[in-house]
């Protein structure tokens, strides 16, 4: 047969004429073989059909041969290879496999749920570059089985490695264990979660001494453990003892038998322990906290030493701890406080601590022993003090200071935000409430406080109470309120009037209060008549009467007849809508 | 590397006290701006360098066409003066954070313009225009089918029938 001489590809200028070449060729090609689809003969039949096997594959290399030509004029062909390795960094960083589908239903979904993995399917250009892009393969994330992920660490070539394991996989076998364990010594994270399975913590105890015991040279972090769901596992080995020399964070949920001896702690700047069951002596405690010098995020829930440990007959010496940025304890509210007695952290340390403290705690003493840390002093206390009886817990938020003039005292911070989110706890705010009882008249005596933001929407507060809370804050401007009963006690609280003893002098309560911010956001049906308004009316007229007098209310009162509005505006300049 | 043409003096109004740069696009259009604008562009800075080193002043020659250019500059006003992590050379490589809402109404155009943009972008050296396109683009597959991506971006499968079989494919899909 001829052999067909393809004309130069310049002179391909109509579809036809291409049309024309190639089916000639083919027609040419075939000659011999057509004709022949009688043939009776099986081994003829095999031999045509192997001849036709052969052309279609070659017909198929040619295909594929003009469509990477075509790539070639693409745009995106036209890309740079770094400029698209950018892009699939991108594509793997938000497309990930889908980590959230049913094991059951994994086998099924497989190929669709591949993430970024795909984009290496697109063309031979894009999975050249995706191979040859070591970055895209060291996050190895273990849902595919151990012989993906050996793939994806020979793709990874030279790179550190970054391991994920999540149990609920149903393809994570026994031997993803060893893959992670036989390259450890180029392995820079480790992260395990188990998701509450009924094996979860079998997988964490054999992944843990797989692990645990052997050298790791380039490990930097380690997590064990769900956030969401506690599994309780062991650990058998003395968490690697020296051998991770740049091992740095470490997050260990659910692990009842912590190595707290392990000489790896002392190098930490993160730790996370949570449940552990086998806990330290008060005085072991302490001393573990005085070598780590470097810890700057500490994390300590459910594992600090029990109350019968905290003999007072020898009491540590104070350790500084002024390094930490973020500190975060749970537990029994008196064994954080005899913890706390004994630190010494920065006023700008986040502190957040979740009690478990009943309701007679003596928080007044909490807050003698926190400003002896000096966390008042710099007006950060706390962020978070939960009951835990209740579901929904209570938010008593950070003091902040962000406009605190230049001349007011560290001390005081002139904003104050308060926020109540019981949802319905009474138990919850009233303790928040006399937390901040015992807290104020100590850290705020109220002369630099100018803008209060409030909070609750249920009848935890009476006028008293904010007589009590703020019935020394002359300087305060602005007042926000959310929440009828809060602000119906509010009001009631303007009107009064009380008396200094030296001067003789009487004063209104926040008496320089000039803008009022009312939100009743959950009762948006208060009859315009109600008492609330005629509070609000009293307050303002007798203010006015002194001289001292708002100049202005913004109000969601849509409710509100607009006869009424105007007699209000008789007293305060501006009344608004919000 | 890109042709640089002498340039006379009343062209370019550069001696003022803001210095502007003359850049000439590949459809020949020239666009006066102002270097501080472009200082964003690692390329145009080294290029403004060359120029103080010589005493010269000089257009620059770019190889994309002045409506591609014009979106560039357009960028670059935007951020002029701001500080962005991602044209800091030691950043941290791209992670979830998502593309911001300038940008995004920004590279609200059609394909092949997003795709000229980022070549122009990287041509330039603006590293973060470049990681805002390229998460733009990782956006418009983010999800799909292979074959969606394909038809996406305007690419064939070229693989052969032993290349899509082979074990390096089946270990990854």
């Amino acid at each position: 047969m001829a052999a067909v001489v393809s004309p130069p590809i310049a002179s391909f200028r109509t579809p036809s004429s291409a049309t024309e070449f190639w089916s000639t060729a083919a027609r040419d090609r075939l000659a011999s073989i057509r004709g022949n689809a009688f043939v009776r003969d099986q081994y003829t039949a095999a031999r045509l059909q192997r001849s036709l096997q052969e052309e279609l594959m070659a017909i198929q290399s040619v295909v594929c041969t003009v469509s990477a030509e075509l790539n070639s004029l693409s745009p995106i062909s036209r890309l740079p290879p770094e400029t698209m390795s950018h892009i699939l960094s991108y594509v793997a960083a938000i497309d990930r496999p889908d980590l959230e589908l049913k094991p059951e239903k994994f086998a099924l979904a497989h190929r669709q749920r591949l993430g970024w993995i795909k984009a290496t399917h697109v063309c031979r250009r894009w999975r050249h570059i995706a191979l040859n892009f070591t970055d895209l393969w060291r996050r190895v994330i273990l849902v595919f089985g151990a012989e993906w992920a050996e793939e994806m660490v020979a793709r990874a070539k030279s790179a550190p490695l970054c391991f994920t394991l999540d149990h609920r996989w149903r393809t994570v076998r026994e031997s993803t264990g060893p893959v992670i364990s036989d390259h450890l010594q180029r392995t820079q994270s480790v992260s395990v979660l188990h998701g509450g399975s009924s094996s979860a913590g079998y997988w964490l105890r054999y992944l843990a001494k797989c692990l645990f015991h052997k050298p790791a040279p380039f490990l930097e972090s380690v997590e064990f453990g769900d956030p969401d769901e506690r599994v309780h596992w062991d650990m058998e080995s003395n968490f690697f003892n020296d051998s991770a020399p740049r091992l740095r964070s470490v997050v260990l949920r659910g692990c009842t038998s912590f190595a707290w001896h392990s000489p790896i702690l002392r190098h930490l700047t993160s730790l996370t322990i949570e449940d552990c069951t086998q806990r330290l002596s008060f005085d072991d405690f302490v001393t573990l906290l005085q070598q780590m010098k470097a810890i700057k995020v500490l994390v300590l829930k459910h594992c600090l030493p029990n109350v019968e440990d905290t003999s007072s007959s020898s009491p540590s010496a104070v350790v500084d701890l002024t390094q930490l940025t973020d500190f975060t304890l749970n537990g029994v509210l008196s064994i954080v406080v005899r913890l706390l007695t004994h630190l010494r952290i920065a006023g700008t340390t986040r502190l957040s601590i979740t009690s478990h403290s009943g309701q007679n705690f003596d928080y007044p003493m909490f807050v003698t022993v926190l400003q002896g840390t000096g966390f008042l002093d710099k007006g950060l206390p706390f962020t978070h003090v939960q009951h835990p009886t209740v579901s929904y817990g209570a938010c008593l938020y950070a003091w902040r200071a962000p406009h605190a003039s230049a001349s007011s005292s560290p001390h005081d911070p002139a904003d104050l935000m308060l926020h109540f989110s019981s949802g319905g706890n009474r138990i919850v705010e009233r303790t928040a409430v006399a937390l901040l009882k015992a807290i104020h008249p100590r850290a705020i005596p109220g002369q630099d406080l100018v803008h209060l933001e409030v909070r609750s929407y249920r009848d935890g507060w009476t006028a008293q109470t904010w007589l009590d809370l703020f019935g020394h804050s002359p300087n305060m401007r602005r007042v926000e309120i959310a929440g009828r009963p809060i602000a119906t006690a509010f009001v009631t609280a303007l009107s009064h009037r009380s008396g200094d003893a030296e001067t003789g002098c009487q004063s209104f309560f926040m008496p320089s209060l000039t803008s009022l911010e009312l939100t009743f956001s959950i009762y948006p049906s208060i009859p315009a008549d109600c008492e609330f308004y005629e509070r609000l009316l009293a307050a303002m007229e007798s203010r006015k009467q002194d001289g001292v007098v708002l100049s202005q209310i913004s109000a969601a009162w849509s409710d509100f007849p607009e006869a009424r509005l105007a007699r209000l505006r008789e007293f305060v300049p501006l009344v608004e809508h919000l | 590397m890109p042709t640089i043409v002498s340039v006379d003096d009343s062209t370019v109004p550069g001696e003022g006290s803001s210095r502007l740069l003359l850049l000439v696009s590949s459809d020949n259009k020239h666009i006066v701006v102002e270097e501080d604008i472009m200082s964003r562009s690692r390329f145009i800075s080294k290029q403004v360098e060359g120029f103080e080193a010589t005493s010269q002043r000089h257009a620059i020659l770019l190889p994309f066409s002045s409506f591609v250019l014009n979106k560039v500059i357009e960028y670059c006003s935007h951020y002029r003066g701001y500080y962005l992590l991602e044209d800091d050379p030691d950043a941290a490589p791209p992670g979830r954070s998502p593309v911001r809402e300038w940008d995004q109404e920004f590279l609200d155009v059609d394909r092949n313009m997003l795709l000229r943009i980022i070549k122009a972008a990287h041509y330039l050296e603006i590293k973060s225009l470049v990681g805002s396109c390229a998460r733009a683009i990782a956006d418009m597959i983010r999800g799909k089918t292979t074959e969606e991506m394909r038809e996406i971006l305007g690419v064939e499968n070229d693989f052969t029938p032993e290349e899509e079989h082979s074990p390096s494919s089946k270990c990854t899909g």
